[in-house]
């Protein structure tokens, strides 16, 4: 059995700045992973220690992505590929979808699973997990904590606002992962040594037989980006916790 | 006239947002409510979908119905359960999906607004495709069911039987933030090793717990307890923020507060302009002082 998983990197916030298509720029810039896509890695991993499965990452980006993989991989991930074509710059998420579905149908055979982040933290769409499974006809399960395995099927766990929902699914199926109390490891000496020497297959678009302009394609744009106003500004009063009758009025007001 | 269809799993959201969009778009409204539940009363033409496992119905049933109804508009809610519903939909239609819009304006397109996490930027978002797909993120004003007459159908859609639910167990539902009257937000300021010493505070003061973006990403805070526009709006009589620095997408959740104590040991915290007390202190110390 293969779990594939999907990551992404995030630049992190205080590197954020846009191009003139509004576009995060993602080239040369200091990054870390998605937070969601964390607790999918440590899922899959999770399943490989008591199953022994092949853990295969998979992202798509600029080909300093290729650190993401090798990341993976000094977690315990077995195998990466990269996914980086210049024309994919811009792209929206039904096009990461639409790529990421295809690498995902390059890679696998018959017995799969696909574990996603519940959600990107730049984009926060949840758009791509539904839309791969969408893509390879396999059923979805978002909001997942745990997951096992029974025979042929997944019980997975999921947590939505006011209950704990098992799912029964069949096999291949796409799962996306929330943050949850399950803490991801830290990489392991001899599979950071292993992933210093690791590298990644690197998919083109040709090579998924795909062929676009990834901005004319994506059905959404991005017109402007504005800075939020300050709507409502106060004429805060400067507190020095040394006055004690300075004091004395905050605590007035914390114990009222 | 455009055609529009409201999905969601959920009846005070489809109200809420037809309430919205009618002031917005002059258009024929229909609605299309997925739940488990077969007694429903909207506002407009419906259909319930009914169903356990939202996950698992073939979806073509809400393609025939947009054909039908020649809808060129489709709105929906944002949370999780809708949306996967919708980004299905988005592939069978070919549609890109603007998601968590907090407003649009009908021109020759349709523009939306949504917050640009995690810059301080809201982004105009266009569709370029034939059906407009959005998913809206807007504060349910209509809290309770009116005397609502409709036209409604049920539906059993065609199910894949690909998978389904073991079972369901509510979880504890203790009442959240927004019910709180005092709530102390911790923000990345906060060392985690710390967080209980606030805890303890919080006890003293019977405030509650809420935790920034950044703490509940990095796995410390709990998610129901995270404060902002992708979070909860709270509105307490009392916040107190420690180690907050203040990013516009947290102060949208909390500028409804009352009153507003910002702890920060920098003093050039954006969070000091949207606050009434401003302490320039490290928050150990505060907390020592306060629970003299």
């Amino acid at each position: 059995m293969k779990i594939i998983v999907c990551l992404k990197y995030i630049v992190k916030e205080e590197n954020i700045k846009f191009d003139n298509n509004g576009n995060i720029i993602r080239e040369n810039v200091e990054f870390k992973i998605n937070s969601f896509d964390e607790y999918a890695l440590e899922n899959a991993l999770i399943l490989k220690d008591r199953h022994n499965f092949e853990i295969i990452t998979i992202t798509m980006g600029p080909l300093q992505t290729i650190d993401l993989i090798r990341y993976s991989i000094s977690k315990g991930a077995d195998n990466g590929f990269v996914i980086s074509d210049p024309l994919l710059k811009g792209c929206d998420a039904f096009i990461t979808a639409l790529v990421l579905s295809k690498a995902i149908n390059k890679i696998v055979n018959d017995r799969f699973m696909v574990f996603c982040g519940l959600k990107s933290e730049d984009g926060e769409t949840s758009i791509v997990p539904p839309q791969i499974a969408e893509r390879l006809s396999i059923p979805f399960i978002p909001l997942a904590i745990e997951i096992e395995l029974n025979q042929s099927n997944a019980i997975i766990t999921s947590q939505t606002k006011n209950e704990k929902i098992k799912y029964l699914s069949q096999i291949p199926c796409v799962i996306s992962f929330d943050i949850s109390k399950t803490k991801p490891r830290l990489p392991s000496l001899k599979n950071t040594i292993k992933a210093k020497r690791f590298n990644p297959k690197i998919f083109s678009l040709k090579d998924l037989e795909l062929q676009f302009n990834a901005i004319e394609k994506s059905p959404t744009q991005v017109i402007s980006y504005k800075k939020i106003e300050d709507n409502i500004e106060k004429n805060f009063k400067l507190i020095d916790i040394r006055n004690k009758y300075e004091v004395e009025n905050i605590k007035k007001i914390i114990y009222e | 006239m455009n055609n529009v269809l409201i999905i969601s799993t959920n009846t005070l959201n489809i109200i809420n947002i037809f309430n919205y969009l009618k002031t917005k778009i002059n258009a024929n409204f229909r609605a299309i409510i997925i739940t488990e539940n077969k007694e429903v009363l909207l506002p407009i033409k419906s259909c319930i979908i009914k169903t356990e496992n939202i996950y698992d119905i073939d979806i073509s049933i809400i393609e025939k119905i947009i054909m039908d109804e020649k809808i060129d508009i489709i709105i929906s809610s944002s949370e999780i359960e809708t949306k996967s519903i919708i980004s299905k939909l988005a592939v069978k239609l070919e549609s890109g999906v603007l998601t968590d819009c907090y407003d649009i304006v009908l021109k020759d397109n349709i523009i939306a607004y949504k917050y640009a996490l995690p810059q301080d930027c809201f982004a105009e978002v266009i569709s370029k495709s034939k059906i407009k797909i959005i998913t809206l993120n807007i504060q349910n004003t209509v809290l309770k069911y009116e005397n609502l007459k409709n036209e409604t159908i049920i539906i059993l859609p065609n199910l894949y039987n690909k998978s389904n639910i073991i079972e369901k167990i509510k979880t504890d539902n203790q009442r959240g933030i927004e019910f709180s009257k005092k709530v102390i937000g911790i923000g990345r300021g906060v060392k985690p090793q710390d967080i209980d010493m606030i805890k303890q505070f919080a006890k003293k003061i019977d405030a509650t717990i809420g935790y920034t973006r950044p703490v509940v990403y990095d796995g410390i805070g709990e998610k129901e307890s995270q404060i902002g526009i992708s979070g909860k709006i709270i509105a307490p009589d009392l916040y107190i923020a420690i180690g907050i620095s203040g990013k516009e997408y947290h102060i949208k959740g909390v500028e409804k507060a009352k009153k507003i104590i910002a702890v920060n040991n920098d003093i050039n915290a954006p969070i000091k302009k949207h606050s009434d007390y401003f302490i320039c202190d490290d928050y150990k110390h505060f907390l020592k002082v306060m629970s003299i």
